[in-house]
């Protein structure tokens, strides 16, 4: 039904988002941009503390002058990483996930709810909870291992450095995961029944039938769960400063954009300096990696969109 | 006209919002009978009890005054008070860090000078030292905190072990308990600031007074020879840790030496009453300087933990004044002590029989301490990175191998001297 009114109907949409909108101007981009400015100051971030202008000092320093650019630079990898794991854990076994329900006739509903159980615990928790188990002498992770002969496999999950990174992960994944199985799961069963059953005449197998006609079909959704992994990888902290705190130990192994930032503009380790100027101008280069990216999975998402 | 409605409408819808975000104010003006409510917020959630014992103690003087206590989390604390403070929604009455933490709230006039309001005369000039900025006082000092390792006097009764007097003595004792398969020293290697307290406790007693100052002034390094040792030493006490040390935060690391799975630890004197007589109420405790390797005398790394500071802008000025004046009493000090086992800022305390550990620190604090700081309050606190944050993280990497004691040394230097005036010339 087409709206003709001329006068109120044409602004009545500004009424229904404004309440969203509003949160959104004033706690999301009405911070950032006031630290654009910020960014090019010398600023303790005490207030009444002296505000000193210091050009591109901050962004020169970050990006080019070690000992911070050292951090950034290991932190921007470290990202990576986390973005590369998301890909392949969430969205990866998320789409397998929503697929398999798909394919099987009993339980489904058992299933659906204890992979969407832990999103309904907040990320806090689940940090602290996970703490608890994965720790050494008292943890019932390795105690299991243990206990089923698998003692070999038992690890210091969260105090060797080239497993704190990729255990954190696993525990973000663990807890996420609901929302990639529920996006993969609606877009696999608004596919066609009938294409899939004249696949099936055909003589194709399920594998085929889903590489061949779901994927196609189902892939802007997988774009947009991609392009939401990259926004994830690169705006996580919680999890991090939950298990491994700020400092994002051990030796740096798990320190992200994220964690730099924190302790950046507010201290590291029950230290006294902080760093407000800096902090902002690392908030703008972060938001300058993660933007365009954004951008260009719309247009992406617009391109392998599949009329059915 | 409808379309300004509509306008109006989500204007008056978006005001509401926000209104209802903003922060509700807990502050009430001191009038009539009712009583003024000073907000404190600290990050010892431990002292709780202590401030309800203050609030009676203030309301049985006839004083209409209430205390609403906040304890956060010690690593969350700075960034928790900034942000308010930033936002005008801070505490009336809050806990500084000495040194460069006192200073930075104190330069920005966001506390009050405390030197004609409050009477600090319980207190000595080395302690008021590490509260004061440009000559005057900001805050006073609740609590002196040495660092010492501590042992299960069972454990090593039952081994018949004498404290070490030499480093040589103490690497016997570890080896022994390591070849009965014991863990000689309970290290918690995921938490950066208690492995930053090895350095502290070794480093005083082997890098002493004047290395402590030469390297303040400059005229020496992180990177010097003797600061190498000392993370060499520090490496060498991770080889009879518990298995898998690297993952356990200080708390789990509490645990193992309370329960006697561990027969030393590295610590603060903080930690005796808070976590080892809470988990284990009859362990019975002794501690030891850090011994040294030649014949330097043992020293004590110890520092003022922090103190009282009154919010310029509180609304209730008046009473959080009354309430600090307490703190500086030696009353007050009693009361710390008593609820705490630590060192009160206030010297007219007592220490009592039944907590012997404090009576050591204290007379060890008096006799041996360490006058200049280099780590925890010191001036390589008051810059980015800091000393803490470099050491610690460079420490984790040197438990793992993944560098040497030396490169961990010349990465805290170089982390420093990007910042640091007197390095900056080298």
């Amino acid at each position: 039904m087409r709206n003709t009114s001329k006068g109120l109907g044409r602004y009545i949409h500004w009424l229904f988002i404004a309440p969203a909108l509003i949160l959104y101007l004033a706690f999301k981009i009405y911070p950032f941009l006031s630290s654009i400015p910020l960014s090019f100051y010398n600023w303790s971030g005490v207030p009444g503390a002296p505000k000193t202008w210091v050009g591109w000092d901050n962004y020169r320093r970050i990006l080019f002058q070690p000992p911070f650019s050292d951090m950034f630079w290991r932190a921007f990898g470290h990202n990576w990483i986390v973005f590369a794991l998301l890909l392949l854990w969430s969205t990866g076994i998320g789409i397998f996930f929503a697929w398999m329900l798909t394919q099987i006739r009993v339980g489904v509903n058992f299933y659906k709810t204890i992979i969407f159980m832990p999103r309904t615990i907040s990320i806090a928790v689940t940090g602290f909870l996970w703490s608890l188990l994965l720790n050494p002498q008292f943890g019932a992770l390795n105690a299991g291992l243990k206990a089923i002969g698998l003692e070999s496999l038992a690890q210091p999950w969260l105090g060797d450095s080239r497993l704190a990174l990729p255990t954190i992960i696993a525990v973000d994944v663990w807890h996420g995961l609901g929302f990639p199985v529920l996006v993969g799961l609606a877009a696999i069963l608004g596919v066609p029944k009938d294409i899939l059953e004249a696949a099936e005449v055909d003589g194709a197998t399920r594998f085929q039938q889903f590489w061949k006609i779901t994927f196609p079909i189902i892939r802007p959704n997988i774009i947009n769960l991609m392009a939401l992994n990259f926004t994830g990888a690169f705006g996580l902290f919680e999890i991090v400063f939950v298990m491994q705190g700020a400092e994002a130990g051990p030796f740096y192994s798990t320190d992200l954009l994220g964690t730099l930032f924190y302790r950046t503009a507010f201290g590291g380790t029950g230290a006294t300096s902080t760093g407000y100027g800096l902090g902002a101008a690392l908030a703008v280069v972060m938001f300058l990696i993660v933007a365009p990216v954004s951008v260009l999975a719309t247009r992406l998402q617009r391109r392998y969109h599949v009329e059915v | 006209m409808r379309r300004s409605v509509a306008a109006l409408l989500t204007l008056a819808l978006g005001a509401g919002l926000i209104a209802g975000c903003g922060g509700s104010g807990s502050q009430t003006p001191a009038n009539g009978d009712q009583p003024a409510n000073v907000t404190i917020w600290s990050w010892r959630p431990q002292d709780e009890d202590l401030w309800k014992a203050v609030e009676k103690k203030l309301q049985d003087q006839g004083e209409n005054i209430t205390i609403e206590f906040r304890g956060i989390k010690s690593t969350e604390y700075d960034s928790v008070l900034q942000t308010a403070m930033a936002g005008g929604q801070g505490p009336d009455i809050f806990t500084t860090r000495g040194g460069s933490g006192t200073g930075k709230y104190a330069d920005a006039g966001q506390i009050l000078a405390l030197d004609d309001i409050v009477d600090l005369s319980g207190f000595d000039a080395g302690t008021l030292d590490q509260v004061s900025h440009n000559g005057k006082i900001y805050a006073v000092p609740f609590a002196v905190q040495t660092e010492e390792f501590f042992y299960n006097k069972e454990i090593f009764d039952q081994y018949g072990f004498e404290e070490p007097k030499t480093w040589d003595d103490l690497i016997k004792i570890l080896d022994t308990l390591k070849a009965d398969g014991k863990t000689g020293i309970a290290i918690g290697g995921k938490s950066g600031y208690a492995i930053n307290l090895m350095v502290d406790t070794i480093g005083a007693t082997q890098l002493g007074e004047q290395w402590a100052q030469d390297v303040i002034a400059g005229k020496t390094n992180f990177t010097d020879e003797k600061f190498v040792q000392v993370l060499e030493r520090v490496d060498k006490l991770s080889e009879y840790a518990q298995k898998d040390f690297m993952a356990s935060a200080m708390g789990d690391a509490r645990v193992i030496f309370a329960t006697g799975d561990a027969a030393m630890i590295i610590d603060g004197i903080w930690a005796v009453e808070t976590y080892y007589l809470d988990t284990n109420p009859n362990i019975k405790l002794g501690a030891f300087l850090a011994p040294p390797v030649g014949n330097e005398k043992p020293l004590m790394y110890s520092y003022v933990d922090g103190g009282y500071a009154v919010n310029a802008n509180s609304k209730v000025r008046d009473a959080a004044l009354k309430v600090l004046a307490f703190t500086a009493t030696s009353e007050f000090a009693q009361m710390y002590a008593d609820a705490n086992a630590e060192i009160p800022g206030n010297q007219h305390v007592t220490f009592p029989e039944s907590k012997p550990m404090l009576q050591w620190a204290v007379k060890n604090w008096k006799e041996n301490g360490l006058q200049t700081n280099f780590r925890i309050r010191s001036p390589f606190d008051a810059g980015s990175p800091d000393i803490s944050t470099s050491l610690s993280a460079n420490l984790q990497g040197m438990f793992s191998d993944q560098i040497t004691p030396k490169q961990a040394a010349e990465a805290l230097q170089k982390d420093l001297a990007s910042w640091y005036p007197a390095f900056q010339n080298q």
